[in-house]
């Protein structure tokens, strides 16, 4: 059961004296054992020195990221700081430092920003004075006109063409003068009694205008030879400029990267604790731990301390409380967890199905799917996937030997016979293969069964439990139904035995207004609880004949898989036959595997999972120094 | 070959239509309890229930053909944009960030540290921070607008004109079915979105026909750049909404209709989709339908909320539901 049923968590509350606060943390966030809540009793408050802190951090992170952005450098991985951090103190140590690597690298961005902002001004102020080169007056006259309002400015590039429909109701002249990345400089005139309609059609277009240059006098070519002078002045600076960067860049990365790595760290410490709440020296650290990781916690917070740390801890009550959901799965299973995960995560109260899922995804997956060559070339795919760190080809290549497992079972490698079948050739044993496709699936509906009875349980949810239609009652309806109907059929059971399906009927049917009765519940009016029953009760036990039968699709593509092989092997004879052998292979295994995946999931969580598996849990994120473990541990979910 | 895909998303839905609240449930809600009794009944807050939405798209993309895939996913971001008008609204009016956190929509595999960003001290602090999102682009291009008049409205439509746009590409994207289903549903909600930004812009702003103009969708399938010339230009709301199928109540004003008309915006909304899931769900409009079910339980649940804390009866509250109709 230790495998389904998520760790059993207990709710911690540490009460940690002002001076330990940091070391304490830090040993926590190290061990990754504690999953943080909100909680703030009534009379404590969050300290908003940690607040303050937590920004100071997060200001130096991003003047770090600054810095090695502007020097071309990426912060190297590292392991984190083994240094205790201790993130009151080492602030002003990373701050000096860093200032330092500032004050020697600000003159330098300085000079390169201006530098590129002069650059873009004498480009944008080239592209205005080429368009007046027709003209042979002096630039600095066409600055005051009397009857024209022209404006030159950078607007979104498509909102162009937008403010050409705003300006439905007026003359006038946009010239769209160079687009570059998704801005474009433009030129746009009115006559002067509609300059107002002009500034406010383009202000709303997010137009922002431009003046020329000072260097642009003179008649345009002489306005323009003056520009190009000075651009290629600043080009000159720019790559000396460049070098040099290099060089700081060489000299400042392991430091940036150090400094940036430790104020990582301690912003992560930071930001748990400002949500930490405080009453006078004393700071409450609440939260989730699983109970067998306490005893460890207990040692290393009370080791950091260096005394016992005074400790609460309660037990989980998750009718009560979101109680995040830690499933140890094995390393083996990991893989797979995504075939849950992408339905959902298990809540705490509810066994994680992902083992289930595995053994019978492959099952029915080889089932559908079954030849020993295809398999194999699956196999081979996934292994080839998972070299490439693609995490699906675990996945691929466990699919890949159920099939040729079941190739074993079916004798069938590449849609030839190659042997005598260990079980059965579907083509040869159609009903035989429907109705093991059927059984398995009665199969799997009563484990879910049970495990909405085991999920109800540990939720005390006794109207679950014992009425509702997977349920007792429920399960009672279904095998009477089935086993009653073949049992009666075959004359092994007496007939009145199927007198049974109508009282159980009438109990799914009263079900809710019993319940409320019985557990004492507010109830709905009669009339529509009746009327809302007996429709549920009609979707159960259609529910029951369709999920059962939904199975038989198994069968059915372990057939056409059969089929479809035999086709490709019968057109393969010939000169070309090994091209259609090669497609046709390709057809099958490409085509036809991912379909079977895909019935075989929609089986799962349709069939199965709406038998037991709610999937409203949220994982638990306990809180770490590695990225994204704090921020999620608080409710980011990151 | 879409078929295929449609089956996992199909056999998602399935499963998880019958999650949806039922009648009894809601009649239960409307019953006299507090807020606090309704959240304690849901288990979960209105900001909880609009992430599950969140993850229910996100999921279901990963279940479709590349295209509506790409769709859905962006269909999706509206949460992200909610987040971000959020930290927008927190660092704009210097709001205590523990009532922006209150508000951030909790979303899984979300890139961004919302809670951090509410508590940037400026807004171009929160646009270098986002620098990798799709909505840092349109932002910058509205900054100086905002610098000059500090008015929140310049960088909000120029998210929101990028997001329709983008959705709108998206739509006219599509091929085959899934365009059909596309624009029947998604392209008729910007539509009445779209008529609805103008009118707001006419009645509450008081705008100019190019403004109105400017901020509003050009390509907006039933409801583009005519409609909207026509509404700068002062036609009547009834005459407008009438052209997209809705009746306004006679005497109403125009303020009056434009409530009236999101109303019915919204039954409309849970009409189609309710209808759509009725049918086999092995095309885009199973997920769209399923999205929209789910919006409009939350919308609902929001509804009866504010209801309850404004002393509406249940009647009262009933009235106001999307699930009434």
């Amino acid at each position: 059961m230790s495998m389904l049923a998520p760790e059993r968590m207990l709710e911690t509350n540490l009460f940690v004296l002002e001076p330990d606060l940091e070391v304490v943390t830090n040993a926590l966030a190290r061990m990754e054992a504690l999953h943080l809540e909100d909680a703030v009793p009534e009379g404590w408050t969050p300290s908003p020195e940690w607040t303050e802190l937590a920004n100071r951090y997060n200001g130096l992170s991003l003047r770090l990221n600054e810095m090695l952005n502007a020097l071309g450098c990426k912060p190297a991985g590292g392991p984190e700081p083994e240094s205790d951090l201790r993130p009151t103190q080492d602030w002003r140590d990373i701050e000096a430092r860093l200032t330092a690597v500032e004050t020697r690298v600000q003159g330098w961005q300085r000079r390169l920003k201006e530098s590129e902002r002069e650059t873009q001004g004498l480009k944008l102020g080239e592209s205005q004075v080429e368009l007046l080169l027709p003209l042979d007056v002096p630039v600095e006259d066409l600055r005051g006109l009397q009857y024209q309002t022209v404006t030159v400015g950078i607007m979104p590039a498509g909102n162009v063409p937008r403010v050409a429909e705003a300006l439905f109701q007026i003359p006038f002249i946009l010239i769209p003068l160079e687009t570059r990345k998704d801005r474009t400089l433009l030129l746009a005139a009115s006559s002067t009694d509609n300059a107002a309609i002009l500034d406010r059609a383009l202000k709303s277009a997010f137009f922002e205008p431009i003046t020329l240059p000072p260097e642009a006098l003179g008649r345009p070519e002489q306005a323009l030879e003056a520009l190009k002078r000075k651009a290629r002045e600043i080009q000159d600076r720019l790559n000396d400029l460049d070098h040099e960067r290099q060089k700081l860049a060489s000299e400042l990365s392991g430091e940036l990267s150090s400094l940036w790595r430790r104020a990582a760290a301690c912003g992560k410490l930071a930001e748990a604790i400002r949500h930490f709440p405080k009453h006078g020296e004393v700071f409450l650290i609440s939260g989730w731990v699983p109970a067998s990781d306490l005893d460890r916690v207990r040692r290393a917070v009370d080791s950091a301390a260096g005394h016992p740390v005074a400790m609460e801890v309660l037990k989980a009550d998750a009718n009560r409380q979101s109680v995040p959901t830690l499933v140890r799965t094995p390393r083996w299973l990991q893989p797979f967890e995504e075939l849950v995960t992408t339905f959902g995560i298990s809540s705490y109260n509810e066994l994680d199905p992902t083992l289930i899922v595995t053994v019978s995804f492959l099952i029915m997956y080889g089932m559908m799917f079954g030849d020993l060559g295809h398999g194999l070339l699956l196999l081979l795919t996934g292994l080839w996937l998972r070299s490439r760190k693609v995490d699906l080809g675990i996945l691929v290549a466990a699919a890949g030997a159920s099939g040729m497992l079941f190739g074993l079972l079916y004798g069938a490698a590449f849609g030839h016979q190659i042997m005598r079948a260990a079980w059965l050739q579907p083509l040869e044993g159609i009903w035989t293969v429907l109705l093991t496709a059927v059984a398995g699936g009665v199969v799997l509906l009563n484990i879910g069964f049970a495990m909405n009875l085991v999920n109800a349980w540990r939720s005390k949810d006794w109207p679950r439990l014992f009425l509702e239609k997977n349920g007792v009652a429920g399960i009672a309806l279904y095998w009477t139904l089935l086993g009653g109907g073949l049992g009666v059929g075959f004359r092994i059971l007496p007939a009145r035995v199927l007198l049974l399906i109508p009282v159980l009927c009438a109990l799914l049917w009263i079900h809710e207004p019993l319940a409320n009765w019985i557990w004492r519940r507010p109830s709905a009016p009669m009339g529509e609880a009746l009327v809302t029953g007996f429709f549920e009760l009609f979707e159960a036990v259609t529910g029951y004949a369709s999920n059962s039968l939904s199975f038989i699709r198994l069968g059915a593509f372990a057939v056409a898989h059969e089929g479809l092989s035999g086709l490709v092997v019968s057109y393969s004879r010939g000169r070309w036959g090994w091209v259609v052998l090669v497609l046709g292979t390709i057809l099958v295994v490409g085509f036809e595997g991912v379909i079977v995946g895909i019935q075989a999931l929609r089986l799962e969580y349709y069939e199965f999972f709406g038998r037991f598996f709610q999937g409203r849990g949220r994982p638990f994120v306990p809180l770490s120094l590695q990225t994204g473990g704090i921020h999620a541990s608080l409710g980011v979910r990151a | 070959m879409s078929l295929f895909f449609y089956a996992a998303a199909q056999g998602y839905i399935r499963a998880r239509l019958s999650r949806l609240l039922d009648r009894a449930t809601w009649s239960r809600l409307l019953e006299p309890n507090t807020p606090a009794e309704l959240n304690q009944s849901l288990g979960r807050t209105a900001v909880d229930l609009r992430g599950e939405v969140a993850d229910a798209g996100r999921t279901l993309v990963r279940f479709l053909p590349r295209g509506a895939g790409e769709l859905v996913a962006w269909y999706n971001q509206r949460f992200e944009i909610e987040n971000l008008k959020t930290v927008l609204r927190a660092v704009h009016y210097g709001l205590d960030p523990s009532r922006a956190r209150a508000s951030l929509i909790p979303l899984r595999g979300t890139r961004w540290h919302w809670e951090l960003l509410a508590e940037a001290g400026s807004i171009s602090g929160v646009i270098d921070q986002i620098r990798e999102s799709p909505f840092a682009r349109p932002l910058e291009h509205a900054m100086e607008r905002y610098q000059q008049e500090q008015r929140l409205f310049y960088l909000e439509i120029a998210i929101d004109l990028f997001y329709f746009q983008e959705l709108v590409r998206l739509i006219e994207s599509q091929n085959g079915k899934d365009a059909a289903d596309a624009r029947r549903f998604l392209g008729r909600w910007i539509a009445v979105q779209n008529l609805l930004w103008a009118y707001r812009y006419r009645i509450y702003g008081r705008m100019t026909p190019e403004e109105i103009i400017n901020y509003t969708l050009h390509r907006a399938f039933a409801a583009g750049l005519d409609t909207v010339r026509r509404v700068a230009l002062g036609s009547p709301l009834a005459v407008e909404a009438g052209r997209l199928g809705f009746q306004v109540s006679p005497g109403l004003s125009e303020v009056e209709g434009l409530t009236e008309i999101e109303v019915l915006a919204e039954r409309e909304r849970f009409r189609f989709a309710t209808a759509a899931v009725r049918r086999p769900l092995f095309q885009l409009r199973g997920v769209l339908a399923y999205l929209w079910l789910l919006e409009a339980e939350v919308r609902d649940l929001a509804v009866i909320r504010e209801g309850k804390l404004t002393g509406l009866t249940g009647s009262e509250i009933g009235r106001r539901l999307v699930r009434a109709a």
